[in-house]
């Protein structure tokens, strides 16, 4: 691959290969619906021509030289069709691989049936569970194999292995309810040592049976603790996606807000590809660029956007790792990786002490929206009063919670510490999928809950 | 096309002991123009082929997946009978199907669209830009054109062959209209055809009338009746995409369907009218055979608010007792799943200024944001794109306004269908939808 990539008649050019290996499971009522294995292998081009950007991918290996040269065609053809001639910022060319930290030798074949038998026993007592009429769990164990050679001299190995599994239980009673949970990580194999399924698909279960008893909350903006999950996903839905530079470049809310004041003083919110064993992890972007954090807002001032080079030198700032593809016939866009807000002081007692009146909103599906000026819409999994300062017994189904992420930021009174802070694995959907991080500890704030009218 | 490798692959997994095999093969080329902030950004050119092999021994089954070429294909089909035996039995696992004839299915490949080159393309990107940003105070944040030439090929032990071509063409846009720069409020939409003729001028003239219309949203000041126009794409999100997801058999069999022990009862409005139709002409989702190679048909879902039919594959079929109505979905590198082709909602004769008249006072909704819970149809949300409506008339947009509802209770009380279909993500097809009882607040 460096042989053809500097042979390029543009200004830069990037090859890439892509090995993907996926193992799926899925399991619904202790039958297998399906066991996937996945052996993914391909080639992509992606050339700089007179300031105009060309893609061509494919899987075959012999027409990699080709697939250069139509990138390169491509460019030339639309050059005079692009409004803006695209300069990319500098970084210095580097050699380097990376692998997921802490995992040893990835999944092997030989754990599935291991594996196969943990799911049907989880299943088997989520069964047990009473209104419980169905339940799925699924897996989708992703090993990544990349080479990236740049024109500049670049040439990069990197090894991405990661778990994502789902838990969803059906009950049945007077009315159907479900609650779904997500978990994962860089793991390997080793992730059948650590009983997190188990722990899981009983809670999930339990969860639904009680939901089948439960009305929707009040319908209102009242004082909430969001778990952190939930404060994981506002941070990446709501906050992270008006950071990225071109999402910025479209007039989201953080545009023009670089120093000013945009959350509560209490309220730092990074992105770093570098977190150690977070799930968004990963060492260089697909520019080549070495991948490090960002601070997005420090102190409830906004910092930085998140850049690929050509936003980056449009901006004028430095490129740090946030182009990312999900996979050979992508093109790279401005992606988060780990993102989350960091730990505050208070214990997670403390936190529902401060409620007089309110709920303990607590993440499940995940379903919602958010605008380019902030406004969001959630949904949640389900809610628990509070009364006092002290969590009662009531339980309702997830409302789902609205309003203004930054109104929100701005309303936090109070952040739990660093041992209630908890990152989840997630797929961010900006027209491409992508493996993040989301994570954070519990909020107190405000917030509108839509619920029962 | 690989026919051979599949050929071949099939007769190895079954010496190496599979009792049944199937061995599928797509390949792809896509071309795609992608355009940002009011111009071309990049464009790509794509060429993938991959092959999906489903083995069965006993009633233990797997599937394996690669991309072509690969090293060796030949001994995926070992690799495929090894996960097989590592996996754990399914009870209810019957046979893979037989053969059969595919259904006749005419306009889902064009020679034309298949021939479509960058200049056509380009061409068709500049017609949609130049659509997109002719409205003051909205600029076309984002938009996609993708043209798609693709082959399906499948074999099994059964003796069961087919095989299709299709073509795509299809385009989305993201508009926001701005004050001072920043973006108030947003419209998108997108179209998909199996031949060239999209009028990517109308869709980008719409998406920029949509957002242009959406600003200076006011709250409404006073309730807005009971009722509500969901126009096709809300309609398709809100009611139809969860009762897709409940006529689905495997949902239906395995008690997670709202409707199961409901066959035969009345779930819906009597006006309401719905089909599962894989062989209609020209359709999205139309093709011969489905994922599996069993031929599609028009299977009647609801009719006239009664629960007629459900979508099966020949796993749920056999289950039930009853054929396969060519339902199964997968791609090659995917195993078989159930799920909908052209999802048609059968239109009513309302145009949509009767509709409005009939809506007299209420909410007409262009957008909506928020979450369906597709297994219990539990939505609330956001209405993004909407007008408050008084006698008839549009009097302005609004925000902030929140529905909520039981999507299976609202299809009961749908009170008038529009006279025009459009069709909308997921292959379901609607009208304009007027409701009552959905719940809304300022």
């Amino acid at each position: 691959m460096d042989d053809i990539v500097v042979k390029t008649r543009g200004e830069w050019a990037v090859l890439r290969e892509v090995k993907r290996r996926i193992i799926m499971l899925v399991f619904k009522d202790s039958i297998p619906e399906t066991v996937t294995s996945t052996f993914g292998k391909g080639f992509c081009a992606r050339a700089l021509v007179e300031g105009s950007w060309g893609f061509a991918s494919t899987t075959k290996r012999e027409d990699l030289a080709q697939a250069l040269a139509s990138a390169e065609e491509l460019a030339r053809r639309s050059q005079n069709l692009k409004k803006q001639s695209v300069t990319l910022a500098p970084v210095s060319p580097c050699r380097g691989n990376w692998h997921s930290p802490g995992v040893k030798g990835g999944f092997h074949e030989s754990a599935i049936k291991e594996l196969c038998e943990s799911i049907i026993s989880c299943q088997q007592e989520m069964q047990q569970v009473k209104n419980v009429v169905s339940s799925t769990v699924s897996f989708n164990i992703v090993t990544d194999t990349k080479t990236l050679c740049t024109s500049e001299g670049t040439h990069i190995t990197q090894k991405e292995h990661r778990i994502l599994g789902t838990i969803s239980a059906v009950a049945r009673n007077s009315q159907i309810a479900s609650f779904n949970k997500s978990f994962g990580g860089q793991y390997g194999s080793e992730f059948l040592s650590k009983n997190i399924l188990e722990a899981e698909s009983q809670a999930c279960a339990k969860i639904a049976s009680r939901l089948t008893e439960c009305s929707l909350p009040p319908s209102g903006a009242t004082d909430v603790v969001l778990d952190s999950n939930l404060v994981g996903f506002l941070v990446h839905e709501a906050v992270g996606h008006t950071a990225e530079a071109d999402i910025g470049m479209g007039g989201s809310y953080l545009y023009g807000k670089e120093g000013h004041t945009v959350a509560a003083e209490s309220v730092t919110i990074v992105d770093d590809p570098s977190y150690p064993a977070g799930p968004g992890s990963f060492g260089y972007d697909e520019e080549g660029v070495l991948a490090r954090g960002t601070i997005l807002i420090k102190e409830g001032k906004f910092e930085k956007f998140l850049h690929n080079r050509e936003t980056a030198f449009q901006m004028q700032a430095e490129p740090r790792g946030n182009a990312r593809a999900w996979n050979f016939s992508c093109e790279p866009l401005i992606r988060m990786s780990n993102t989350f807000l960091e730990p505050g002081d208070h214990e997670y007692e403390e936190l529902i002490e401060k409620v007089d009146d309110g709920y303990l909103v607590v993440a499940g599906y995940m379903g919602g929206q958010s605008d380019f000026n902030g406004e969001f819409m959630f949904g949640t999994g389900f809610c628990q009063k509070i009364e006092g300062g002290t969590l009662t017994d009531d339980l309702y189904r997830g409302p789902v919670i609205t309003g203004n992420a930054f109104e929100v930021l701005q309303d936090i009174e109070a952040i739990g510490n660093s041992e209630t802070f908890e990152f989840n694995i997630a797929i961010c959907g900006k027209d491409q999928p992508a493996f993040v991080g989301v994570g954070g500890p519990p909020i107190k704030t405000k917030a509108v809950l839509r619920g029962m009218m | 096309m690989y026919t051979d490798l599949a050929e071949k692959v099939l007769k190895k997994a079954e010496r190496a002991g599979a009792d049944e095999v199937e061995v599928v093969v797509e390949s792809a080329r896509d071309t795609e123009i992608v355009m940002k902030r009011g111009g071309i950004h990049s464009e790509k050119d794509c060429r993938t082929a991959a092959m999906g092999i489903r083995v069965i021994i006993g009633k233990k089954h797997s599937f394996t997946s690669c991309n072509l070429p690969f090293q060796n294909a030949e001994n995926l089909a070992e690799h495929a009978v090894f996960l097989a035996r590592e996996t754990v039995e399914d009870a209810f696992w019957e046979h893979l199907p037989y053969r059969c004839s595919p259904a006749e299915v005419e306009g889902i490949y064009s020679q034309k669209l298949a021939e479509l080159s960058y200049e056509g393309l380009f061409e068709l990107a500049r017609t949609l830009l130049d659509s997109a940003s002719s409205i003051k105070d909205v600029d076309m944040e984002e938009g996609h054109i993708k043209h798609s030439v693709e082959a399906f090929f499948i074999i099994n032990s059964h003796g069961l062959s087919g095989r299709y071509e299709t073509t795509t063409l299809e385009a989305d846009v993201l508009c926001a209209a701005k004050r001072s720069g920043q973006a108030e409020c947003m419209a998108y939409d997108y179209v998909s055809s199996r031949s060239p003729d999209c009028d990517f001028t109308a869709l980008g003239e719409k998406v920029a009338r949509s957002a242009r219309a959406s600003m200076g949203a006011r709250k409404l000041q006073s309730g807005a009746g009971g009722k509500v126009l969901l126009l096709p794409d809300p309609a398709s999100e809100v009611l139809f995409t969860p009762l897709a997801a409940a006529v689905s058999a495997e949902a239906y069999l395995r008690d997670r369907s709202p409707f199961s022990q409901e066959m035969g009862d009345e779930v819906a409005s009597d006006i309401l009218t719905v089909t599962d139709d894989g062989t209609l002409p020209g359709g999205c989702e139309s093709k011969p055979i489905d994922g599996e190679g069993s031929a599609t048909y028009n299977t009647v879902i609801i009719e006239k608010g009664y629960l007629s039919g459900l979508l099966h594959s020949e796993y749920t079929a056999n289950i039930a007792g009853c054929s396969s109505t060519g339902n199964a979905v997968r791609t090659a590198t995917s195993d078989v799943n159930v799920g909908p082709t052209n999802f048609i909602v059968q239109k009513g004769g309302v145009s949509l200024p009767e509709l409005l008249e009939e809506l007299g006072e209420g909410l007409m909704v262009e957008r909506f944001s928020g979450s369906v819970d597709a297994t219990t149809g539990l939505f609330s949300g956001v209405c993004k794109q909407a007008h408050y409506v008084r006698k008839g008339e549009i009097i302005h947009p609004v925000k902030e306004v929140t529905l909520s509802g039981d999507a299976f209770q609202a299809l009961k009380t749908i009170r008038l269908l529009g006279d025009s279909a459009v069709p909308e993500y997921q292959g379901i097809i609607t009208p304009s939808c007027l409701v009552e009882g959905i719940e809304m607040k300022r």
